[in-house]
Formats: C-alpha cells, structure tokens, sequence
C-alpha cells in the first residue's frame, strides 16, 4: 500500500523539527489563552504522529469510548498551511465554560440549549484557531479559519463514531499529521482533546519551512 | 506580466463604506464606533454621522453587552476571529427582515469579528461583519416544517388509531424487512399471532366503548413487556402480530408464557372500577429456510388455531 | 569554554549549536543530551562551564535537573530555554537556580544579550 503514495513522508528528523515547532506555538498559545481566560486553561505537551485515515478512525474511536456521552466541534483551516480540527468534549461543564468565558446568559429550553452550543463553539472556536494561527505563523505560512461548527451534542458516543468525521477524504492512503493537544480547565473533571489533523497537500510546504528554519 | 494597481483610484475604505451587501461596523479598545458602512446604515436607519465615536453598546442598547464585550475582548487578546452563527443567535442587530416574505420578523445574521492590528503590531479595536442569512434560514426552517410534517405523516400512516399499535399495512412492509434482514445476517426470527379470547362476549356484554378500552388496555400491557427491536402490530379486530427478531425457541416460549399470564393476571379495570379478566390465545413460529412471508403467517395462524382449539389462554408452537 | 546542550529535539539543538559556533562564533568543546539522565550523567563524567537547558521533556524534566545540579553542587551556570513562556515557568527555574529563561524560539541576538549580561561573553 505505501508504494501507491508518492508524496513525500515524513521522515524522523522533519518529525522532531516539527515537534518542536509545535512546543513553542503551543508556549505561545497558552500564555495568550492564559491572558484570555485568566489562568483557568492549561494545555499539555502536544502529541504529534503521522497517521493514515484508517488511523485517525481507530484513534478517534478510542478516544470516543471514554466517555458515554461527548459533544464535538469541528473547523477547517485553509491556506498553504491546511486542514481540520476536532475539539472533543467528554462530559462538558456548562458551568464552567460560562465561567471562563464570562457568558452569563442562562435560559432554559430551546433559547439555553443554542446557549449550551454557543459555549462549546466559542472555546472551541479560542483554542483551536490560537493553537493553529501559533503552529501556521511559526512555520510563516498562511492560514485562515472557517467558522466553527457543532457536529454533536451530548450524544452517545457509540452513535457519533461513525459520523464524527463526515465522509472519507480523498486522501485516506496518503500520509497525514496529526497533532493531540490535551486541554485541561480548572475545576473541569474531565480534560478535553484537541486534534489538528495537517492535510497531506500543505506537508510539502510544511517540508520546506521546516528546511528553512534550520539553515 | 502583472501590472501594479494604481493606488490613488483604489480607495479601499470607500468600497468598503459603500458595501451595501455585507455590513461592516469598526469599534475601538472601548467600543466606540469607529467605522459604519452603507448596509449598516440602510438596515439601522443611523447614519455614520450619527454614530461615528459613541460607544455601541449605549447607541443600540438591545444588544448583549456582556457577551459581546467579553467575545471582542478575548479576540483581541488571542488575535484570532471569532464567530456567531444564526443557529445559535439569531442575530446581532435587531434588524428588519428584508426579505417581506413574512416568515420571522427580524434579519437572521451570521457574523465574523476580527481584531484591527496597527502597522506596530498592537491591536487598536475590532472589526465586526454582518452577513444577512435570512434566505438560508428561511429555507431552513421550511425545510425542517416539511420533514416534520412528512415525518408525522408517515408515522400516522403507519399507526393504528384505536391502539397506537403499528397497523397491518406497516405489519406487511416490516415482515418481509425483517425477514431478508434475518436471512443476511442469519439470525432466527419469530411470528406470534395473538388473539384476545371471547372477545365478541365482552363486546355483547359491556358494549363496544368497553371493547375498545379492553383492546387499548392489553396493547398497553404487552407494548411494555417487548423488547424495542420487537414489533407489535393491530393485525385486525381483536388479533395482533407479533414480530420477534433474533429469539431462539428457548427464550421464544417462556416469554409468551409471561405475556400470557400477564394479560390474564391483570384484570382490565374500567372507570367505574369494573374488573374484567381477559386471555389470550397464541401461536408461534420461526422462520425456515426458503420461507415467504405468507408461509411464516400462515403456520403461526395454524399454531393460533391450535390454541383455540386446545381451550384458549396457551401458546402453541408450529 | 565547555558547554552541555540539553534537549529532546535535535532540531532544537543543532539551532544552539549553530547559533553558538557561528553567531556567537564561540570557541567551544560542545556535547550534547537529548534527555535529563544522560545530562546527569554527561555531568558526572566531566563538568561544563554552560549548560543550556530544555523544560518539557520525557522522562526526567528540566526541572529534575536543575534540582539534580543544585544537590550535587555541580558548577556548571545553567540558562534554561523553554517554550513554555508563562510566568510560572520563569519563575520556577529561577528559584531552582538557573542564570536566567530564555523563551524560545531562541535567535541569536537575544542569546548573544543574555550570555553578554552575564559577563560570560564580551563582545
């Protein structure tokens, strides 16, 4: 199955340069994100693999086991620097969220279920596009964000397994990266994931400033 | 070869003032107005004049304060966009929906928020657009009408009035489903046919109001002792099919035994505290090899006969 | 002037290595850990004059051996660089008797004005 790709893998050097490139957006990130939120988000050192879209399936879906139920947002960035981001949410604290964002509106009903998903899409929306505007300007390459959208709420996590992602890519026997940034809220029990999935089109270009960072 | 633009014709600040497609509203570190284009004004009725330098929140004090002032400030500090989709707030600014077709009253509004950079890196404010999406939710929400509508549709054609029970029209569709869905994954599936004893007896005794409750009443009960991938259906008058997938012959006949027992152990009760004890009678089968739904039916029928036969409140197995 | 590079990217330190023999144009005996124990041991084996130093990494932290170097009074000055720019961090290290935190990514004007101000340079 390799030899079908041609597109250039990466190798354990350009791994390791990316890695630390990450590290330090990811510096950057969360001391804006601590600035934003006042101290209460705190992220963990990045894990970075290259991964197949069979891969990142059975990744997700042990994920997903975790929890009984999740709620997940989903966003695309495009550029030279492209891709998507899932952020996961296990069990989400409303509560919480409320309090780190400062929202203060709490209905009930129909009106406080959109105010539910406007709190996971608005910290999804902080997180995911500081982590990857960091990740992009570091590498100096172009990046912009579409807006944020919910792909589940509070749904069990059996059902949402097979619909997390949509359909298949097109790139499913290409090489793609995949970045795990695990987010930890004070006073939140449960940490959410955040996965930025680099689509294997921009890994040439990621190649190449990885190339020129180090001369 | 590309040309240069010519930089003295291109004003962008007036595009953007005379965008009457997208609005277009700039505020600075403390909220004041500090750009407001053409939509903006057609859709406020304010003009720029009238708004240039007040602080937003005191010129349309409708909106959010709170929200708003909390969403600019952490886009700032992060330098990134920030987003609100109508799904989650319908909008922004209390607009007119200008589409006059009459079905919301308000402009629906998607909006993206951006911080303004100075030419030395620091943030001096936040641009906010304004995008009308009235039309998507419009069709949105006519959409959402009609597959409801179609969805109820569908279910009251499937439902018998008197029981709420699955009618035999959706009884035919179901059994032939279930049946090619046994045969591809090749699990057993089971037909009972139930039939309420002597049930012309309580119609000529209590009357047909009476008959009805007794039908409802043991729907009710059976409904509630079936598993959900279990189908129960008004077959017609006092008979009911019963479509059991995945069961095998040691569970099959112990859980009639309970349906029966828990038809003729509790006792209908009517409004005036009547009690009136009914039976069931019933036949089982399971389905075999090269079977159609007529021949599954019909020894299940057989079976039925066989219980009646045998002096009724029984399952019989064929 | 001995000089001990710690960390687990090897990117991150062929970059200080560059910036010390090229920028800097340093005349140095340099060698290199990708991890806290084989600094210790590096350390054991031979002392260095500079140590610059990694936080995150697997196994035994920055952290660890800077308390490592504290308890066994090893001489060398160490200069953590660290992505991880919050206040905390910079603090912590400080305390645990680091010369000073440079956030990274490290460049060669801001390691030539730290190293300057600690008298070890004088250009």
């Amino acid at each position: 199955m390799e030899s079908l790709t041609n597109k250039p893998s990466f190798c354990e050097d350009d791994l390791d340069a990316f890695g630390e490139i990450v590290n330090i957006a990811m510096g950057q990130a969360g001391s804006l994100l601590a600035e934003a939120f006042s101290g209460f988000v705190h992220l963990q050192v990045p894990n970075i693999r290259t991964i197949k879209w069979e891969e990142l399936q059975k990744i997700t879906d042990n994920l997903i086991s975790k929890s009984s139920t999740i709620s997940a947002v989903r966003q695309e960035f495009m550029g030279e620097f492209s891709g998507f981001i899932m952020v996961i949410y296990g069990c989400a604290s409303y509560a919480i969220l409320r309090e780190i964002l400062g929202f203060d509106d709490r209905e009930s009903g129909e009106v406080g279920k959109r105010q539910r998903e406007e709190l996971l899409l608005e910290l999804s929306n902080s997180l995911a596009s500081t982590c990857t505007m960091k990740i992009a300007s570091q590498l100096k390459l172009q990046c912009g964000l579409k807006p944020p959208r919910i792909v589940a709420v509070e749904q069990p996590s059996k059902d949402v397994v097979r619909t997390l992602f949509g359909p298949e890519p097109t790139w499913s026997l290409e090489q793609a990266l995949q970045i795990d940034i695990l987010f930890h809220l004070d006073g939140h029990d449960f940490p959410f994931e955040l996965l930025i999935t680099v689509s294997p089109e921009s890994l040439p270009l990621v190649q190449k400033s990885i190339a020129r960072l180090l001369t | 070869m590309m040309t240069k633009p010519n930089h003295v014709l291109v004003d962008f600040p007036d595009i953007i003032l005379n965008m009457a497609s997208v609005g277009i509203v700039a505020v600075d570190r403390s909220f004041n107005v500090i750009l407001w284009n053409r939509f903006m004004e057609l859709h406020s009725q304010v003009r720029q004049e009238e708004i240039l330098c007040r602080n937003l929140f005191e010129a349309f004090p409708e909106i959010n304060r709170n929200w708003l002032e909390k969403k600019i400030k952490s886009c700032m500090i992060l330098r990134i966009p920030s987003y609100t989709s109508w799904k989650q707030r319908p909008y922004l600014f209390n607009f007119k929906d200008p589409n006059r077709s009459g079905q919301f009253d308000y402009m629906h509004q998607d909006t993206s928020i951006w911080p303004i950079r100075d030419p030395y890196g620091g943030i001096q404010g936040a641009c906010i657009a304004i995008h009308d999406v009235s039309e998507i939710a419009e069709a949105t929400h006519l959409l959402e009408t009609a597959m409801d509508q179609t969805l109820a549709l569908e279910e009251a054609n499937h439902r018998d009035g008197l029981t709420g029970l699955f009618n035999r029209r959706f009884f035919d569709e179901q059994i032939s489903q279930e049946i090619l869905r046994a045969k591809r994954y090749d699990w057993p599936l089971a037909l009972a046919m139930l039939d309420l004893d002597h049930f012309k007896k309580i119609n000529d005794t209590f009357g047909h109001p009476t008959g009805d409750t007794v039908l409802r009443s043991v729907a009710n009960r059976l409904t509630g002792m079936l598993r959900s991938s279990d189908t129960l259906c008004r077959y017609g008058g006092e008979e009911f099919a019963l479509i059991l997938p995945h069961i095998s012959k040691e569970h099959l006949l112990p859980l009639m035994e309970r349906l029966n027992s828990a038809i003729q152990n509790n006792p209908v009760v009517l409004e005036d505290n009547t009690q009136i004890t009914v039976t069931i009678s019933s036949g089982v089968s399971h389905l075999q090899e090269n079977q159609m739904a007529g021949e599954l039916i019909h020894r299940a029928d057989q079976a039925l006969y066989q219980s009646k036969q045998q002096g009724r409140n029984r399952t019989s197995y064929f | 002037m001995k000089i001990l590079i710690v960390d687990d990217s090897k990117m991150s330190r062929r970059l200080i290595r560059g910036i010390l023999e090229q920028d800097l144009n340093l005349q140095t005996e340099l060698r290199e850990a990708s991890n806290g124990q084989e600094a210790i041991a590096l350390l054991e084996k031979e002392t260095a004059d500079l140590v610059f130093l990694d936080l995150t990494m697997p196994g035994l932290s920055g952290f660890d051996v800077l308390e490592e170097i504290k308890r066994r009074s090893f001489q060398a000055q160490v200069f953590v660089l660290s992505a991880d720019i919050q206040t905390k961090a910079r603090e912590k290290v400080l305390s645990l008797g680091a010369k000073d935190f440079i956030a990274k990514p490290v460049c060669a004007q801001v390691l030539r004005e730290v190293l300057r101000s600690h008298g070890i340079i004088n250009e």
